[in-house]
């Protein structure tokens, strides 16, 4: 799971470096980051309390906890929420008695089949072979500073199962995620992250599906869709409404095979001549994924219906065509099927 | 110096490959202690990790934790050096961010000490110690007062392989990463000087 992302920008990256000196390099796309495993059970509720021998100052302690608000309001799938409990099994550590190594501005372990996490996090002022810790919080934010409510999300995302992003060979994909394998400083770009990158929502969603059927799919990924129509009945006469209804599925691997798709845009169109012309936006149905709409068509018509994504990595989709076939019983009659609508 | 700590690091690298292998093959055993680890394989008598109080991890590449406050530090990826400098030495690389059985640090893009120099143009030999041959890619990033810049693409590769020096002079730093399997992965940086 991880080996076949990293292989891909591997090639790609070959292939851009053979391509240097050339007009015109591949189009690289960001990919979604890779995964630990196991993953938690789904909607797992961590919680974390301060290692009692190792209790962060307060400024630490509000940026862990903004840091869990962050987590939470942006994982957009069922992936682990967090929150703080003076009761819970898992800690929080600040100080200089860590497991982080001799680099580590903070650390993590984590075990889903034990229940088990827990993170570290260095003191302020903790004096490295290249420079000295200062925490964004702690120090007035001069630059070089690390935001430690950013540094808590990306160990917040590792718990999660997230590993470390692979970017684009000149980085310019860094905001596409928060889980990284360089941290950066202030004034560095995404230095104060406060919510997942896409690309980091991207692998919770395929780690742990959707958080509700309306959440759009992460623009990291790219999911193809399948969109269904229907209608009833499909011979009417004229003037006599029809009841289409359309029903939009994701068809991506894993969790996110065959989900609903509610709160898109789908369109319902009728043929004009040669092609397609919009005819109206159909609202959502009683059913996650169904959109519904009656029409009354004033002649024989083919119809069908659209997926237009917006701002997600759903991709678009168009059904099958329906046929309606509509009896005249009121003069004047079309002359032409067909015209009738145009 | 360096040697007790890459030894400290092949321990937990061992310890962290099994685990590694193991989620390989289906995940984590379903055990009731936490990821494989020192503590939870026994390399040490330390109790349950929440109420441990781990020794001082100490700050500098050049002073490496000798156990035992080694194997109280997480289990770390095999060493990697860089072979081909000016009068043939070989330097270890420092260990930035990391990810290894069910653990994890974070680090920025390291600006060390110098590791030693190269001629521009160069080639470089990079190796990996443990059994597994991970892919990897290397950027250089120039090093001006003290900090580098964005780094630049350089080379990518699998297993053992050699990179390039920079073809303009000057304080740099090498980092690569590399990718041993899921959940496994490690980033390494040397500073050199390279000259012309």
């Amino acid at each position: 799971m991880t080996t076949r992302p990293f292989l891909r920008r591997l090639i790609a990256g070959l292939i851009a470096v053979v391509a240097v000196g050339a007009t015109a390099g591949p189009t690289l796309a960001a990919t979604p980051d890779p995964a630990i495993p196991p993953a938690w059970p789904l909607d797992s509720a961590l919680t974390y309390l301060w290692t009692s021998s190792a209790v962060p100052p307060s400024t630490i302690k509000s940026a862990v906890n903004a840091a869990a608000a962050d987590a939470n309001g942006s994982r957009k799938s069922r992936g682990p929420s967090f929150a703080y409990s003076s009761g819970a099994p898992n800690g929080i550590s600040y100080g200089p008695s860590n497991p982080c190594g001799v680099n580590g501005l903070a650390c993590f372990q984590r075990n889903p089949a034990s229940r088990y996490w827990h993170l570290w996090f260095r003191e302020n002022g903790h004096r490295y072979d290249w420079g000295t810790l200062s925490w964004c919080e702690m120090t007035g934010s001069p630059n070089g500073c690390f935001q430690a409510e950013t540094i808590t999300l990306d160990e917040l995302g590792h718990v999660s199962g997230l590993d470390h992003h692979v970017n684009l060979p000149d980085n310019s994909d860094y905001g596409d995620a928060v889980v990284q394998a360089y941290s950066h400083a202030r004034p560095q770009a995404g230095w104060s992250a406060s919510s997942f990158g896409r690309c980091d929502v991207a692998t919770l969603q395929q780690a742990y599906g959707l958080a509700t059927w309306s959440t759009p799919y992460s623009t990291c990924l790219d999911i193809p869709t399948t969109l269904l129509l229907t209608a009833s009945p499909t011979a009417t006469s004229t003037g006599r409404a029809v009841t289409f209804t359309a029903t939009l599925r994701s068809a991506g691997a894993g969790l996110l095979a065959g989900n609903p798709m509610a709160s898109r845009v789908v369109v319902l169109q009728q043929r004009s001549g040669s092609g397609w012309a919009d005819l109206l936006t159909m609202p959502g149905g009683a059913t996650a994924g169904s959109y519904v709409a009656a029409y009354a068509p004033k002649g024989s018509q083919a119809f069908r219906a659209v997926f237009r994504p917006a701002a997600e990595g759903g991709r678009a989709a168009s059904s099958a065509a329906v046929s309606i076939t509509v009896t005249c019983t009121v003069a004047p009659c079309p002359l032409s099927v067909g015209q009738a609508d145009q | 110096m360096v040697h007790l700590w890459h030894r400290a690091a092949r321990l937990g690298s061992a310890v962290g490959l099994a685990a590694v292998l193991a989620a390989c093959g289906g995940g984590v055993a379903a055990s009731p202690a936490p990821p494989a680890s020192p503590v939870a394989s026994g390399l040490s008598a330390s109790p349950d990790p929440l109420s441990t109080t781990l020794p001082s991890a100490t700050a500098t590449p050049s002073t490496p934790a000798p156990s035992p406050t080694a194997t109280a530090l997480l289990p770390e990826p095999p060493a990697a050096s860089l072979a081909g400098l000016v009068g043939g030495g070989t330097a270890a690389g420092s260990l930035g961010s990391f990810t290894w059985a069910g653990g994890g640090s974070d680090a920025p893009w390291i600006v060390g000490t110098r590791a030693g120099s190269v001629g521009v143009g160069r080639p470089l030999r990079l190796t990996f110690g443990g059994p597994v041959q991970p892919t990897w890619t290397a950027a250089w990033a120039k090093v001006v007062h003290g900090t580098a810049e964005s780094p630049v693409g350089g080379a990518a590769g699998v297993g053992d392989g050699s990179v390039t020096a920079p073809a303009a002079g000057g304080d740099w730093t090498l980092g690569v990463t590399a990718t041993f399997g899921p959940g496994a992965n490690a980033t390494y940086f040397w500073r050199l000087a390279v000259t012309p």
